[in-house]
């Protein structure tokens, strides 16, 4: 072999794998066309967007930082790869009280604003695709809970006899093992500030223990974080052309 | 030891760049290759935007055309026909000279 | 005997001996510096495991969190100690092999420093918080360019040193190294621009996916080569005979060029990307196989009928270990990748990790030790002083690798994800399996940090030319004879 048929043969088998798999699918994913809904299938039309709740840019890098990327995914595979639509709660909510059966596999529109999808190198923690969604049936079953102790309706719950998911997720980052003995989630305790309460209690603050004058104030990387893990919704509706469940109808019956 | 006539100082030079050139030659591919693709990049923002867009345009070429002629000066003003502005309080009878009227007021002034 | 020594074979030595001397500065900087970066990774890692199963070891401090430490632990491990066994070796084992001192060793070790420094700040970023959390890419984004920017300062030279060697037939390990030095900034660079410099000029699952693929490459198309070089090497030198066959030698290392690009999007299977780079990065990554029983066989054919070798040179038994390791990494790889069992991997503890420390522990360290177990007293002009701390660096280093990428990797792999997978077993459940694999990590690192205290605890004694001063090689053996005297 020549230097010469060794550096053709490398460039070669080099690049034409790299242009297949590596150049021309990035430049094809970050070109790919917004999917439209469709006036008869869907019964109205304009660009598949779905809004986005959160810091998710933000969220996104902070998340990424703390590694939580390497315990928890965010995919929820159809089925050639996986049993993912069938694991409680992972893809959706398989029996919301409002909407039926919400779940669905992810598509490239759930990971949108984040410049890397984390998706995620292993589950030693639970899959985080819906997150937000379990907080808020969490919301709901404990707010209803609460308005049945106190004998009232639930809309007339005060603010402060609410649940508040955005505490709970400050709980579960300050102290993951107190709700659950068993979680291996690291303590994220550098992102709370331990401050004297001056007056009122901040609004977002952990209280340590009521006896003492010390609040736990959640820093900007907790506040970040919590934002987004809360707006981890990925079940909601998409066209009728990229529904892949089996029991998808069409708008207007045709 | 014989003389090693492949080793000279031209040659390694010729390799050291065509090496750094070899080396990068993937990065630039990559840069090339984003930049080959910028027209079709959409976003979300942007398409959400076109119904919007479209709505408001649409109205607003309505809204135009139901408004009156203007010609506009340049400067910030507009050259308006004076029926345009006034043609309504001209219908409502409001912008003849003020004449003296007919009726009688109330008072009597001595 | 000495009236057949040819004054060509005199020339030979001398210039093997400047060869040696011109590049002991740089060599030793790395291979010391990349073991002390082992040792530091290992710690990290023995860290790292215990907090997976053990949350409140010691306590609370953010910079001990799992997700940081852990990223830490492997950005050390590939570049503060396999990159720089890697140039360690590409240097020393290209110059011998061009037959061309080095005249750049000053820049090399200046640059190495500066290697160093870089990954150091890096890995105290990482802790502290700034890290980018993307595997294999996990130093903050500033650390990036500079590597490649060193890497250029020390690769160039020996690929300059190819370009002028002494003529005669180009030999196997060139071609791999060759392959691996423009490999590497092939890979590395296009790597992180598109996923690091393109971040928000590309779609998000995409930079996953292609970050998925620079992970496979990386150790496909750097890691690999590097270890089958040095491997080529030291077989045929240390047992004396010729390689086993040299067309399979070529078939291996086109088979690597061919296969390697392709793999590495599987780990991505299920993700809305195009399917077809997902198959393609299994099938690929199950074909790997190919070249590594080329390698495999030709590697432990050129030792059959010389076990004695095998078991009294150290650099022969670590490489033959590794060769083993490799095609261990391809079979478990290959079983790993495959679609179906992909269902039940792909998320499971293990299924990557016990793959990657097989891979990079059991298969490339292997090789590298193998490797500076022989180049180091070349470099220095003394042996290595104890037999016995190679031995227990061997063994333990064996025991643990086995055990974490076999035991861990493996049957955790498929024990974990089935639970993960299988409809009817909660999540807690699933959780309280993992406990089983999350010790046996931490204890399989514990017998692979001990080897490793040994090793360094050797390397530094002859970094510091306390080495023996002999004319024998220290050997892991006594030879025994095993026939009485006639």
């Amino acid at each position: 072999m020549t230097v010469k048929t060794f550096f053709i043969g490398l460039i070669a088998s080099f690049a034409f794998p790299w242009l297949v798999v590596v150049a021309v699918p990035f430049a094809k994913m970050r070109a790919v066309e917004i999917p439209q809904y469709d006036d008869v299938a869907d019964g109205k039309s304009g660009a598949y967007t779905p809004v986005k709740s959160g810091r998710v840019t933000d969220g996104s890098a902070v998340y990424g930082a703390e590694g939580c990327a390497q315990c928890h995914s965010q995919l929820a595979r159809p089925t050639y790869a996986g049993n993912d639509l069938g694991r409680p709660a992972l893809a959706g909510i398989a029996k919301d009280p409002n909407l039926g059966d919400t779940r669905r596999e992810s598509n490239l529109w759930d990971y949108d604003k984040e410049p890397f999808a984390w998706i995620g190198e292993t589950r030693m923690g639970p899959d985080l695709s819906n997150y937000g969604r379990r907080m808020e049936i969490r919301t709901a079953e404990e707010n209803a809970k609460t308005a049945e102790a106190l004998g009232v309706k639930v809309e007339e719950l005060s603010v402060a006899q609410k649940f508040n998911p955005e505490m709970a997720v400050y709980q579960h980052l300050y102290n993951p093992r107190a709700d659950n003995t068993k979680s291996i989630c690291p303590s994220n305790k550098c992102f709370f500030k331990k401050s004297a309460v001056k007056g009122q209690e901040q609004p977002n603050a952990l209280m340590i223990d009521p006896s003492s004058e010390l609040e736990l104030v959640p820093g900007a990387e907790a506040q970040r974080l919590a934002s987004y893990l809360l707006g981890l919704k990925r079940d909601g509706e998409v066209p009728f052309s990229m529904n892949y469940s089996r029991n998808k109808k069409k708008a207007t019956g045709k | 030891m014989e003389p090693n006539l492949r080793d000279t100082p031209l040659r390694r030079f010729n390799t050291f760049w065509w090496g750094l050139a070899l080396f990068l030659s993937f990065a630039i591919a990559a840069v090339l290759v984003k930049n080959a693709v910028q027209d079709n990049v959409i976003d979300a923002e942007t398409e959400k935007g076109k119904v919007r867009t479209e709505t408001y345009n649409k109205i607003k070429a309505e809204q135009l055309k139901e408004r009156n002629s203007y010609s506009d000066n340049g400067d910030g003003t507009v050259k308006v026909k004076p029926e345009d502005v006034f043609g309504l309080g001209k219908e409502m009878g409001l912008l003849q000279q003020p004449s003296a009227s007919s009726m009688a007021h109330g008072k009597k002034f001595n | 005997m000495a009236s057949d020594i040819t004054s060509q074979q005199v020339e030979d030595k001398v210039l093997r001996a400047s060869i040696d001397r011109s590049l002991r500065h740089p060599v030793m900087f790395f291979f010391t510096s990349g073991a002390a970066w082992l040792a530091l990774s290992l710690i990290l890692g023995m860290v790292a495991s215990a907090k997976s199963h053990s949350p409140g070891f010691l306590g609370d401090c953010g910079i001990f969190n799992y997700g940081r430490v852990f990223s830490a632990h492997m950005a050390t491990f590939i570049y503060g100690w396999a990159a720089q066994a890697a140039f360690g070796t590409i240097i020393w084992l290209m110059a011998r092999l061009s037959r061309q001192e080095s005249k750049k060793s000053g820049v090399i070790l200046s640059i190495g420093h500066a290697w160093n420094f870089v990954i150091s700040l890096g890995s105290i970023g990482i802790l502290l918080g700034g890290g980018t959390g993307k595997p294999w890419m996990y130093f903050p984004d500033w650390v990036w360019p500079l590597l490649i920017v060193c890497y250029f300062a020390i690769g160039i030279w020996s690929v300059i040193a190819f370009r002028v060697r002494r003529g005669g037939h180009v030999y196997i390990s060139q071609w791999y190294l060759m392959a691996a030095l423009f490999w590497f900034p092939w890979v590395f660079l296009s790597g992180n621009v598109f996923v690091n410099s393109f971040a928000d000029a590309g779609n998000g699952v995409m930079a996953a996916g292609i970050n998925a693929w620079f992970r496979s490459a990386m150790f496909f198309l750097f890691f690999t080569p590097v270890a089958i070089a040095s491997a080529y090497y030291i077989a045929p030198k240390v047992t004396g005979r010729p390689v086993y066959s040299y067309k399979l030698a070529l078939l291996g290392f086109w088979a690597l060029a061919i296969i390697g690009p392709w793999a590495g999007m599987q780990k991505v299977m299920g993700a809305p990307i195009p399917v077809f780079l997902q198959y393609a990065g299994a099938a690929a990554s199950i074909l790997f196989i190919i070249p590594a029983i080329c390698v495999g066989v030709n590697v432990l054919r050129t030792t059959t009928g010389k076990s004695e070798t095998v078991a009294h040179s150290p650099s022969l038994r670590f490489t033959v270990a590794g060769i083993i390791g490799l095609i261990a990494t391809a079979v478990v790889g290959g079983i790993l990748s495959h679609p179906d069992a992909l269902k039940y991997t792909q998320f499971a503890f293990g299924g990557t990790y016990g793959y990657e420390i097989l891979a990079l522990y059991g298969f490339f360290s292997m090789c590298m030790f193998g490797a500076i177990y022989f180049i180091v007293p070349r470099v220095t002009n003394r042996e290595w002083i104890a037999g016995g701390l190679i031995r227990s660096h061997f063994w333990m280093s064996l025991y643990g690798v086995v055990f974490i990428g076999l035991f861990c990797g493996i049957l955790g792999a498929f024990m974990h994800g089935y639970s993960l997978e299988a409809l009817d077993v909660p999540g807690e459940a699933s959780e309280d399996r993992l406990l089983a694999y999350t010790v046996g990590i931490t204890v399989g690192w514990i017998f692979v940090a001990l080897a490793n205290v040994f090793f360094c605890f050797h390397l530094l004694m002859m970094w510091l030319r306390l080495g023996r001063r002999s004319s024998h090689p220290t050997l892991l053996e006594h030879h025994e004879p095993t026939l009485p005297p006639a």
